[in-house]
């Protein structure tokens, strides 16, 4: 038996779904056609919310309640954001009855663009986005961002890209998201621009791991706030919650990083004549995103941070937060309008842990008041350091201060930035004494490309002379390790009194080279050396001009004197020493070590026409052989500074004397040099002989 | 006819009081005989007994400085290095002009390197190094003796860089800088 009824059924299903066909494709071809003619009126809609030129080559629509936008490109020439593909959702249900365009979710497939002119635009145009996405309507949307590329720059220094996905749901009034962001950093190993036409060299790739992200929260009022905010990398964890309520902005939470972290890098050798994106190679490795936390080695706990935005100006009412366990804190004033304008007040330590204590260090603060255009940074400040009473083993400082002028910073070769600076005024004091350094014209390029060493080449002007230098910074430790050669040339001596309070009384030009290390002991060692100059009154020399009535030694001229020198966290000395004069010679050293400990060996030869001014040599030198020109005394000094130990170490000279010179008349002299001494020492325990 | 009373009692007892008085001189000065008569023969054991009975009944005895000595170094003798230094430390304070005041700092020296007290080792050995300045012209080194009541030499010789200390001739103790 035939079924009719089914035959029937068959035959109404057909006819609908060919109906319903029909409609789809007419609403399809229609939709279409309308798009295709409403493209330059919403070009033209777009390119009037924002002054770049805009551009799209096609904008489909797929049935039910899609749009695919292909080929949007946005400011010529050259775009600064190329967007390939783009799907829009939107509501069909308020399309058809409230007859209205409503977005429900939109997502963008690769779009790449051009980092510095993406980040001129939104800051340009900062408030003018907030005040867009405040007009939006509050509705359930789904935005989507996929494969998104940004290049950083082409050149050897700069080459690479940030890459990033991005998330966002917001439902009534809760809203989540996720994503992950990451920094892909080109390394050319051969000197030269990284040219799309040129020729290309072999390259290295710093991956970048990513920074995965995700946060939830909800809508309240005219603000949000956000629950969680949850930031992983490898060697990064941080967990934040706050939120915005009016212009207050309100956060709190806790970091942990490893900073001696290394990124892997990935050697590529390419030749020939590269693609634009040649380089390009691949997507982020699922490397697990979870810190080691026995690796960490910079941890922020704590944090506590309250904004005021009153857009341009952002007032930091307060930052604290403890940065292994030395709390920090940071107030002041930010404005974001063509110029990035900063006025800060940062705080750091004391430190809390007993054994940090140790360190010496007891506060340090930065006052700032600068500017950021252009990838240029310019200020002028104070950075203050205040250290702990003296400590054995430890650096014997009570103060440091940089008071800094004109400092510019120039991050537009970035990771290669430019430094300049007008005045440095350094100072610093001790239990006992003052120094100052003055530095000028000051211009120094820092290397941080290395993720681990950072690099300073650095010269100024220094009195009247110049300075020269380079330092090395090892980051892997919590406390930076500074390893730092400086040359000094032509500097007038007595112009560095205010560095040593004894150049007062030397005069001539100085040369010298410097070392400072902070590890694996706080150090600086070094050699300087003065051409044609005079002692004047030079403290020694003087002691030694009344003593003996020798008034020549209140002035000596001399062709060169020269000197090593060394401080560490044990003293200071000086070794080495040489002066060559007409008729003085000095040599020897002096260190002057912990609890002011003398440690001392010299010769001294003074010539015979010099001595024979004194009446107190006249007998000395009858007794000496006239083969002699010069008397050459050799001494020991030993013991504490204000009370030295003084030896007279054997030499021809001695030898000599006490040939000719009486046991006794020795005794005698021993007995009455050693009662004067005793006389200008009156603190001394009387002992019996 | 009161007030004459009065002067023949303030006499009086005046009297009373110096008789006193020097019945205790004499008790003294037999007692520190017999400590160093005890010390001599090698009893140390009954020398410091006497020597501490002498500081115990005549605080203000002009022999409590060579007592105070004896004690110090009894104590460390016996090892008993808590007594020994607080004996050390009293000296120092109360006998800053002593001849023996370089032995008693030795001693203190000692104990306080014993006992690893290391900041009282670095202030005693500034205070060792400063206690003379000196001149080295024709001579290597300058030593300066000492004779305690517990009968034992000590001697102190000085170079340019070192102090040594002796007791009974035997190298005690060598602080180099």
């Amino acid at each position: 038996m035939i079924n009719y009824l089914r035959k029937y059924h068959t035959k109404i299903i057909f006819c609908l779904s060919l109906i319903i066909l029909l409609i789809a494709a007419a609403i399809t071809i229609s939709g279409n056609i309308f798009l295709n003619k409403s493209k330059d009126t919403i070009i033209r809609a777009i390119s009037a919310k924002q002054s770049q030129k805009t551009f799209i080559k096609s904008i489909i629509y797929l049935p039910p309640n899609f749009i695919f936008v292909s080929g949007a490109s946005f400011g010529e020439p050259g775009p600064f954001l190329v967007i390939p593909q783009t799907l829009i959702r939107f509501s069909l249900y308020r399309l058809i009855i409230k007859r209205r365009f409503f977005l429900t979710g939109a997502s963008f497939y690769n779009p790449r663009g051009n980092y510095h002119k993406l980040y001129e635009l939104v800051k340009n145009n900062f408030q003018a986005l907030i005040d867009f996405i405040k007009l939006l309507p509050k509705q359930d949307i789904k935005l989507k961002l996929k494969g998104l590329e940004l290049e950083l720059g082409r050149q050897q220094d700069g080459a690479g890209y940030i890459r990033a996905d991005f998330l966002l749901k917001i439902k009534g009034n809760s809203l989540s998201g996720s994503g992950l962001i990451n920094k892909e950093t080109v390394h050319l190993l051969t000197p030269g621009a990284f040219t799309p036409r040129g020729a290309q060299r072999p390259f290295s790739i710093t991956e970048g791991l990513p920074l995965r992200y995700n946060f939830r929260g909800y809508l309240q009022g005219d603000g949000f706030f956000l629950e969680n905010l949850e930031l992983m990398r490898q060697n990064f964890y941080a967990q934040l919650w706050g939120g915005l309520s009016g212009s207050i902005f309100q956060m709190n939470g806790f970091v942990f990083a490893n900073s001696a972290f290394q990124e892997p890098v990935y050697p590529v050798a390419v030749f020939g004549i590269p693609k634009q994106r040649r380089f390009f190679v691949r997507r982020p490795r699922a490397l697990s995103s979870a810190i080691d936390l026995s690796l960490v080695n910079l941890y922020l706990l704590d944090i506590d941070c309250q904004l005021n935005l009153r857009l341009p100006d952002i007032q930091i009412e307060h930052l604290r937060f403890l940065l292994n366990n030395n709390p920090m804190s940071i107030k002041g004033k930010v404005n974001l309008a063509d110029k990035v304008l900063l006025d800060l007040m940062l705080s750091f330590g004391p430190a809390k842990l007993e054994r940090q204590v140790s360190e010496n260090l007891k506060k340090i603060n930065l006052a700032i008041k600068a500017t950021l255009k252009d990838m240029v940074f310019n200020g002028s400040g104070l950075l203050h350091f205040d250290f702990i009473k003296k400590k054995k083993a430890s650096p014997p400082l009570d103060k440091l201060q940089f008071d800094f002028q004109d400092l510019g910073l120039y991050f537009d070769r970035y990771p290669r930035i430019r430094m300049s600076l007008g005045k440095l005024d350094l100072s610093c004091s001790t239990e006992s004494n003052k120094y100052r350094v003055l530095l000028e014209d000051v211009g120094a390029v820092l290397h941080l490309q290395h993720d681990r060493f950072k690099y300073i080449e650095f010269g100024s002007r220094f009195y009247d002379g110049f300075l020269k230098g380079q330092a090395r910074m090892d980051i892997a430790s919590p406390y930076p390790k500074i390893s730092s050669s400086i040359r000094v040339k032509a500097v007038t001596a007595n112009k560095l009194e205010d560095v040593l309070i004894h150049f007062s009384k030397v005069y001539g030009k100085l040369d010298g080279r410097m070392f400072l290390s902070t590890y694996p002991v706080l150090g600086l060692s070094g050699r300087m050396s003065i051409r044609d100059g005079r002692l004047q009154n030079f403290e020694f020399f003087k002691w030694l001009a009344d003593f003996f009535a020798l008034a020549s030694l209140k002035r000596i001229d001399f062709s060169r004197a020269s000197s090593a020198f060394a401080v560490t966290e044990d003293g200071a000395g000086l070794y080495g020493m040489s002066l060559d004069s007409q008729d003085v010679d000095l040599n020897g050293y002096f260190k002057l070590g912990l609890n002011d400990f003398v440690s001392s060996k010299m010769s001294l030869a003074l010539t015979k026409p010099l001595l024979a001014e004194s009446p107190k040599f006249t007998r000395l030198l009858k007794l000496v052989s006239p083969d002699f020109d010069a008397l050459t005394f050799k001494f020991q000094l030993s013991g504490i500074l204000d009370r030295m130990n003084f030896k007279w170490l054997r030499s021809d000279l001695k030898r000599e004397l006490q040939e000719r010179i009486p046991n006794f008349i020795e005794r005698k002299i021993e007995r009455d040099v050693q009662a004067a001494i005793e006389d200008v020492s009156p603190s001394d325990l009387t002992l019996p002989p | 006819m009161a007030m004459k009373i009065n002067k023949i009692l303030l006499t009086v007892l005046l009297f009373i009081l110096l008789i006193f008085n020097y019945g205790f001189a004499k008790d003294d000065g037999q007692i520190y005989s017999t400590a160093i008569r005890e010390a001599e023969s090698g009893n140390i054991d009954f020398a410091f007994m006497y020597f501490r009975s002498l500081l115990r009944n005549y605080p203000d005895s002009k022999y409590t400085h060579d007592a105070s000595f004896a004690i110090g170094e009894y104590y460390f003798i016996a090892a008993d290095y808590k007594n020994a230094a607080e004996v050390w430390s009293n000296f120092i304070n109360d006998y800053p002009d002593s001849k023996g005041l370089p032995f008693a700092l030795m001693y203190l020296f000692r104990v306080a390197g014993i006992r690893r007290d290391a900041s009282l080792v670095e202030k005693l050995k500034n205070k060792i190094i400063g206690l003379k300045q000196l001149t080295f012209l024709f001579r290597e080194s300058k030593g300066y003796t000492y004779k305690s009541p517990l009968r034992r030499k000590y001697r102190m010789i000085y170079y340019i860089d070192k102090v040594e200390f002796y007791v009974d001739d035997k190298l005690f103790e060598k602080i180099s800088y």
